[in-house]
């Protein structure tokens, strides 16, 4: 019974204002001021600016802040035209008609695995790993006028036509990727084997290209065989050519390095002695497990 | 410079070769293709089974999308159109031409359909033309015939269903 309490409160208490009765929360001042109501908000208020005319700004920006408008760095557009080109990797682009020119001019030998360092041994592609380069691209120009087998490993192909063009002669594509310091290493390979350092071990490629050497579409060096086998005919179909008999292609085609290999014929950890033609290999146990794994 | 390029050369090879010819040190690391894949039916690129079609289908099979190009009779031509010296000078158009009677890789149920639909394309002679020059490659105008004649196979090939009793009767009723 409320009589009751307050004649407790009169026995209890020292002194007994209109402030100290205990009251319903909400009608006390405290209370009051850390919740207006919309009154006193509006008196409050500016009557000019964007909450008095109904045009608030999206959420995240304070209004009043504001001033009216919107801050500086939402009102200039963004056009991210470069968006990305920091970490992006480039290729250089040689055309199956500079491989065929090449070939003719005797500048390449085809009966040998055409890879990155024959290629610039022709010094005609300067390859930079620092600049973000990562090797060579096969450009479908001269598509008509290609006619050798070859077995090539190039490092990116975009087009479907030039990997036809190149299966249609009976040859063989891959596409391989060799990380910056194994680059470096294939660029000028007489230059890296004066260094004295070991062959390095290929790295695996980073993520968002491990999507392309997983295809067997681009028929990327980490594919599934099964599936390159597939796209070989799928290809040899579209384009209407008939694949050369397995049986009769010379052992040639059937090389492939390993994915942690760079040069063919010698494997990661070797160290190469071009003036006494000696080659030295590691006998101890961790380093050969390093360059096995 | 060019001492030094075949000194590069000729080192690389004599590297290589020895390997090649010594004949069997094969590198393997933890990442070499029997371990990436020891399920596949075979690791070689080359040579292997296959799932897609290899081969003709028979007469009474429905069409298989396998198209023999030793039996078709390819001609390559000059391309129309602008394009100055180029275009007179290269031939990327390409021509197919196939006999239909004489085909046995098309199912013969579909034959008289086919005739009857592409009456336009097919000769007195019967023998079935197509031609494209619409792209600057001979190969991608090749593969866009062999395209279109798949697809009209196809489309010969689809026979519409027909019209069940029920609905000849509500189609009589109304």
């Amino acid at each position: 019974m409320p009589i009751e309490r307050g004649l407790q409160y009169l026995r209890h208490m020292q002194r007994v204002t209109l402030k100290n009765l205990p009251m319903p929360l909400e009608k006390t001042d405290k209370w009051k001021k850390e919740h207006p109501d919309e009154n006193t908000i509006k008196s409050i208020m500016s009557r000019k600016g964007p909450i008095s005319r109904n045009s608030l700004p999206p959420y995240g920006i304070d209004p009043i802040q504001a001033e009216g408008r919107l801050p500086w760095i939402l009102t200039v557009p963004k056009e991210p035209y470069y968006e990305g080109v920091e970490e992006a990797r480039q290729y250089l682009p040689i055309s199956l008609r500079t491989l065929q020119r090449l070939i003719d001019l005797r500048r390449i030998n085809p009966d040998k695995p055409v890879d990155l360092p024959v290629l610039c041994n022709t010094k005609l592609f300067s390859i930079q790993p620092d600049q973000r380069q990562f090797g060579l691209q096969l450009t479908d120009e001269g598509a008509d006028l290609f006619s050798t087998p070859i077995n090539l490993e190039i490092q990116w192909v975009a087009s479907e036509l030039a990997i036809a063009a190149i299966e249609r002669c009976g040859g063989v594509l891959t596409t391989r990727y060799f990380d910056p310091i194994s680059l470096s290493a294939l660029v000028d390979a007489k230059k890296f084997f004066e260094r004295g350092e070991p062959i390095p071990r290929c790295d695996t490629p980073p993520i968002n290209a491990i999507e392309y050497y997983t295809d067997p579409k681009q028929r990327g060096y980490l594919a599934n065989p099964d599936l390159i086998r597939e796209e070989r005919q799928r290809l040899a179909q579209k384009y209407g050519y008939k694949l050369p008999d397995s049986s009769k292609l010379s052992p040639l085609f059937h090389l492939r390095k390993d994915p942690r290999q760079i040069f063919y014929g010698l494997e990661p950890g070797w160290l190469i002695n071009l003036k006494d033609q000696t080659i030295l290999k590691p006998t101890d146990n961790k380093y050969q497990t390093f360059y096995h794994s | 410079m060019n001492i030094i390029s075949n000194f590069v050369f000729r080192q690389s090879i004599c590297l290589s070769t020895r390997h090649l010819l010594i004949n069997s040190r094969t590198y393997k690391s933890n990442l070499s293709y029997d371990k990436l894949f020891p399920n596949s039916k075979s690791l070689d690129i080359l040579s292997g089974p296959i799932t897609a079609p290899t081969n003709e289908s028979t007469g009474k099979d429905k069409f298989n999308g396998f198209i023999p190009t030793d039996k078709l009779d390819i001609t390559h031509r000059h391309a129309r159109g602008p394009g100055g010296q180029h275009v007179n000078k290269t031939l990327s158009g390409v021509e197919i031409r196939f006999h239909i009677d004489s085909a046995t890789w098309i199912p013969d149920w579909i034959k008289p359909r086919f005739r009857d639909m592409y009456q336009s394309r097919i000769n007195r002679d019967g023998y079935f033309i197509i031609f494209s020059d619409e792209t600057r490659h001979r190969l991608l105008n090749q593969a866009q015939c062999l395209d279109r004649i798949r697809a009209l196979i196809r489309d010969a090939s689809i026979i519409p269903k027909g019209l069940s009793e029920e609905e000849r009767k509500t189609i009589e009723q109304r």
